[in-house]
């Protein structure tokens, strides 16, 4: 039995949303929550691609960086612009007493209206779509990613998750 | 020149060659525009003359021809020789015209000369109405007319046959060539002396001067009146200034005067009117009049009815001193008197003073003479004058059995004359009554202009864009945007129509008009009225009121029905000229008839050629040479490189170094739009440069390799009145042009929007996405694919200043939209949430998605072709 490449169970990449990194986190929300009824169009993995004004790939958003983008600020640190950073009440539960609800609440429409590109995964680390299944599922695993971009050429073609590869790998030993 | 040199230096002669043209062909094109608005109310003006069954003067036939003349030659101009066959479907419909005028003139024979004893009024096609008529009062009811006798027509006839005279007046024409009102004037001026030069042939000599001789004869005074009596055919095009008299006339002067009141019927109109189409078909067959002078005291008019109150039971009497024609041309104040019908007193109104007459002279001809101061503030006539004169015309009056208009004259003996007698055409209802009192708590709105009067209840129906005219339901209400020529399709559906913006001179309102559809333009509120609700358009008066009022319908509908004295006339031959010239037939630009080959009326020609010169203009434009050389490049913090080209030929604010200030653009549209895209912002700060781009597969733009050229710059011609922006967006690039004059009929906002970084149906979604906010703006839409089309029109300059800054918006928030147009939900979300942004009213409940032809999900469109739609 040959394992599968990367192209193989990649999911293309206009099965994702696409926006502009100028956009707003309101605007990925709408993308991100498959607005109205038709929920089978609804993006897979819950991810929202960003991209250039020349249209170039620049990064992936996902949900908690939308929920990063709007959880009220204590400080004005440039830090706080990496979702990535420890969520503050995580380092220390006493700080959630001052996120009084209504002062909370009453920052998000400002928040939401902060452009995508502050919040973004920036694409770090890819695949080739001739790369292994195995050899991705470990550079998922030693990155920590949940999805990695498949490369053909110079072009991304797709995203591999994460979920998608531990499919494959079970059929391998089932 | 000398600026121009400075602004691009030496060996630039050819940048400004291009500068120079573009501003010519951008003079002719507002000329043109200007021009065509005015021939819009020329033929407005025809129709409402038209429907109301007014005489139709040749001379306004021949001056919408020309006008329309003049506009196919600029519209050649503009945009060149294919535009050429526009003269050859100009000169169709104008010998169409002229065929249908033809067939309205025709002589029969009959003897030369009748004399008024043995005439009666079936005569009328041989020797006139004028003539006619006096026979029948001498002859059938033996009233007082001077004795006299007819020329018929045939004579005439006879007379311009034996000098070959239709020959020599179309050679005459044909020397001429085309001309302008003025060589128009002298030519008709030769016409006419050639006619009077012309010798009267020996047969129709005999005959006049024979029954001259028994005329004088019986006559004690030799003094006689010759005069024009014209065979005027009801609907038929009437020219005017064919009415001719000449007094005091003698023996010796007979038959000159007989020929001067043949020439008479050569005026620059129908002179005009015959070019090209041989003088025999128009010239208006002339029957002449000779009788015997009335040495007159006093003269005057008799109205068997008083025109400004027809029911009231009087007569209305109107007198002066001396000849009567001093009244006719309206030289003196007349006496005016009240005659009632019932048992014939005599009221006086009013006693001018009178203080000239006219008089024959001895020698011939007549001349002014001073009235005597004893009698100048005397009534001209006495009551028992009056009261046998009214005797006379309700005699007159029943024997043909509606009011009569008569003139009359008294010598100096104390005899009374009737010396005309013709149908009073009375203005009845023509003043449209005001609404009942009751209805003034009701009214919605006012102050529009009336299209077309009469009045219509029903439930209202908005129609927002062109899809929706298929849903309008029978007896609705339909309150429209735009006056849209597209509304064609519900005139005969509707119960009335208004629309928010627009006045009297639109393409729409001919068809109105045509239809017959109580309309009314420039109800701005009518637009906020909810659909469904029942209301009633007051299209004669303007005003919307609430719920249905049958009983103001049913008396507008009374008001605008024919009169029972315009249900007499014929008016055949006239509707079918006044179709020739105003009807409609080319009506949506986008429809495949919409060409040259189908112009078939005056209208369709000056639709056609408006329409064209908007595209030719536009190409022109776009296709200038050089455009950043010859244009300023403008200053601003937008990263977008604008090439801005002034077309005005001299502007404020000089050019510095190549470059325009934004607050230099003395552009209104430019302005207005350039305020919206800077209040919107440029959305995309730099990418913070840490961040790695990679290449991906998106639109067919990125996989096939041709990266849009970013370094192509946007460019702008403007004016002040006008803009053609060409914006080029990323990878869309949109052009608007708008012109914002002070006539709103002349206005209008143009967008076009293309292409995109996208694949074909998410640029597809993009493109539905502004159809629909543009819709909401009033805009109508087309689209196909990845391109559309949206005009706005008729609307004032404020309003679409307006929407041109919501455009400007517009365009910033949809750059690389169409990359996030997924799905139709989506779509739908952005939709709502720049609707909501722009401040734009939502569509009606229940219709969105729901047009016929219109919102197919995308999910259903067949797949990308091959390099997209570009």
């Amino acid at each position: 039995m040959t394992s599968k490449r990367a192209g193989e169970i990649m999911i293309p990449l206009d099965r994702f949303p696409h926006i502009p990194y100028w956009f707003t986190l309101r605007q990925a929300m709408a993308e991100l929550s498959g607005v109205g009824p038709d929920q089978t169009l609804r993006c897979p993995c819950g991810i929202v691609l960003v991209f250039s004004a020349q249209n170039q790939l620049l990064g992936m958003l996902r949900a908690q960086d939308i929920l990063g983008g709007l959880r009220p600020r204590l400080t004005s640190s440039a830090a706080e612009n990496r979702a990535d950073r420890a969520f503050d009440v995580a380092v220390d539960p006493n700080l959630f007493r001052f996120y009084e609800y209504e002062r909370a609440v009453g920052k998000l429409p400002e928040q939401i209206e902060r452009p995508v590109v502050d919040f973004m995964q920036p694409l770090a680390t890819t695949v080739n779509v001739d790369d292994d299944l195995l050899q991705t599922a470990y550079l998922m695993i030693h990155e920590g990613l949940d999805q990695v971009p498949v490369l053909e050429g110079e072009r991304i073609v797709g995203l591999v998750s994460a979920l998608d590869a531990l499919r494959h790998i079970a059929r391998l030993v089932v | 020149m000398g600026l121009f040199q400075r602004m691009f230096g030496k060996g630039s002669d050819e940048h400004l060659a291009a500068l120079r043209r573009i501003r010519e062909k951008f003079s002719l094109f507002r000329s043109l525009l200007d021009h065509q608005n005015r021939v819009l109310k020329d033929i407005g003006q025809l129709e409402v003359r038209s429907r109301r069954n007014l005489p139709i003067e040749a001379a306004d036939v021949v001056a919408v021809e020309e006008a329309v003349a003049g506009l196919v030659e600029q519209m050649v101009e503009l945009g060149g020789d294919s535009y050429a066959v526009l003269r050859e479907r100009l000169s169709e419909v104008r010998r169409e015209i002229r065929a249908d005028a033809a067939g309205t003139r025709r002589v029969a024979p009959d003897e030369f000369v009748i004399p008024y004893d043995r005439l009666g009024r079936e005569r009328a096609p041989s020797v006139g109405n004028k003539n006619a008529n006096l026979g029948e009062l001498r002859s059938r009811l033996g009233l007082p007319v001077p004795d006299g006798f007819a020329v018929s027509a045939w004579g005439f006839h006879r007379f311009l046959e034996a000098n070959a005279l239709r020959e020599k007046i179309d050679a005459l024409l044909r020397e001429a060539g085309p001309a302008g009102p003025g060589e128009r004037d002298a030519a008709a001026g030769r016409v006419r002396s050639l006619v009077v030069a012309s010798p009267v042939p020996d047969d129709l000599r005999a005959a006049i001067t024979d029954a001259f001789e028994k005329l004088s004869a019986r006559c004690r005074d030799h003094r006689f009146a010759v005069r024009s009596s014209a065979i005027d055919e009801d609907g038929a095009l009437s020219f005017a200034g064919q009415f001719v008299t000449l007094l005091n006339v003698g023996r010796d002067n007979l038959l000159e005067s007989y020929k001067h009141v043949l020439a008479s019927t050569f005026t620059p109109a129908s002179v005009h009117f015959a070019r090209g189409r041989g003088a025999e078909q128009f010239e208006s067959p002339m029957g002449v009049g000779c009788l015997a002078l009335v040495d007159a005291a006093a003269s005057g008019v008799l109205y068997t009815r008083d025109p400004l109150d027809p029911d009231a039971p009087r007569m209305l009497v109107n007198a002066i001193r001396g000849l009567g024609a001093y009244l006719v041309d309206g030289v003196l104040t007349p006496d005016v008197f009240h005659v009632s019908r019932d048992d014939r007193s005599v009221a006086l109104v009013r006693v001018a003073k009178k203080t000239v007459q006219l008089v024959p002279q001895p020698g011939g001809g007549v001349a002014e003479a001073p009235v005597p101061q004893a009698d100048q503030e005397r009534p001209a006539a006495s009551d028992d004058q009056l009261r046998m004169l009214a005797g006379f015309a309700l005699r007159v009056e029943e024997h043909y059995g509606v009011p009569q208009d008569i003139e009359w004259a008294i010598d100096h003996d104390g005899r009374l004359f009737l010396l005309q007698a013709r149908p009073l055409r009375l203005v009845r209802r023509r003043t449209p009554a005001p609404a009942p009192p009751e209805l003034h708590g009701r009214a919605l709105a006012g102050g529009g202009t009336c299209i077309c009067p009469g009045a219509g209840a029903g439930p209202v129906f908005h129609v927002r864009s062109p899809g929706d005219i298929h849903l309008v339901p029978d007896g609705a209400v339909v309150v429209a945007e735009n006056p849209s020529p597209r509304l064609i399709a519900i005139m005969h559906r509707a119960a009335a129509l208004v629309t928010r913006v627009g006045g009297a001179a639109s393409h729409m309102a001919t068809l109105a008009r045509e239809a017959g559809i109580p309309t009314v333009a420039g109800i701005e509120r009518a637009g906020e009225l909810p659909d469904g609700m029942e209301i009633t358009v007051d299209a004669t008066a303007g005003t919307l009121y609430e719920g249905p009022q049958r009983e103001l319908v049913d008396a507008r509908r009374r008001e605008t029905e024919p009169q029972a004295d315009d249900a007499g006339a014929a008016p055949s031959p006239l509707r079918r000229t006044v179709e020739r010239i105003a009807h409609l037939n080319l009506i949506s630009p986008g429809d495949p008839e919409f060409r040259a080959e189908r112009c078939r009326t005056l209208h369709d020609i000056t639709r056609f050629i408006h329409q064209r010169a908007m595209e030719e203009m536009f190409g022109t434009a776009r296709a200038t040479a050089h455009k950043d050389r010859i244009g300023l490049r403008l200053k601003t913090d937008i990263p977008l490189a604008v090439d801005v080209i002034r077309l005005d030929e001299e502007h404020a604010g000089a050019a510095r170094r190549g470059k325009v200030a934004e607050a230099e653009l003395d552009s209104v549209p430019m302005q207005a739009l350039w305020s919206g895209i800077k209040e919107e912002g440029w959305p995309s700060r730099p990418v913070p440069a840490d961040l790695k781009g990679f290449l991906a597969v998106m639109g067919t733009n990125i996989t096939e390799g041709n990266q849009p050229q970013f370094s192509e710059s946007s460019y702008a011609f403007v004016s002040r009145e006008y803009m053609l922006f060409n914006i080029r967006m990323g990878y869309h690039y949109a052009t608007i042009e708008a012109l914002l004059t002070a006539e709103p009929s002349a206005n209008y906002v143009r967008m076009q929007f293309k292409e995109g970084g996208a694949p074909l149906e998410r640029r597809v979604r993009r493109i539905r996405l502004i159809c629909d906010l543009l819709r909401r703006m009033g805009f109508e839409t087309s689209s196909q694919a990845d391109f559309m089309d949206a005009t706005l029109a008729y609307q004032d300059a404020d309003t679409l200043a307006h929407r041109l800054r919501l455009l400007g918006r517009v365009n910033i928030m949809t750059k690389q939209l169409d990359m996030a147009l997924s799905n139709d939900s989506v779509t739908q979300w952005y939709t709502d949430d720049f609707s909501r942004r722009l401040g734009l009213e939502s569509a009606p409940a229940g219709r969105t998605g729901a047009r016929p032809g219109g919102d197919v999900p995308i999910a259903k469109l067949p797949p990308e072709r091959e390099g997209g739609a570009s």
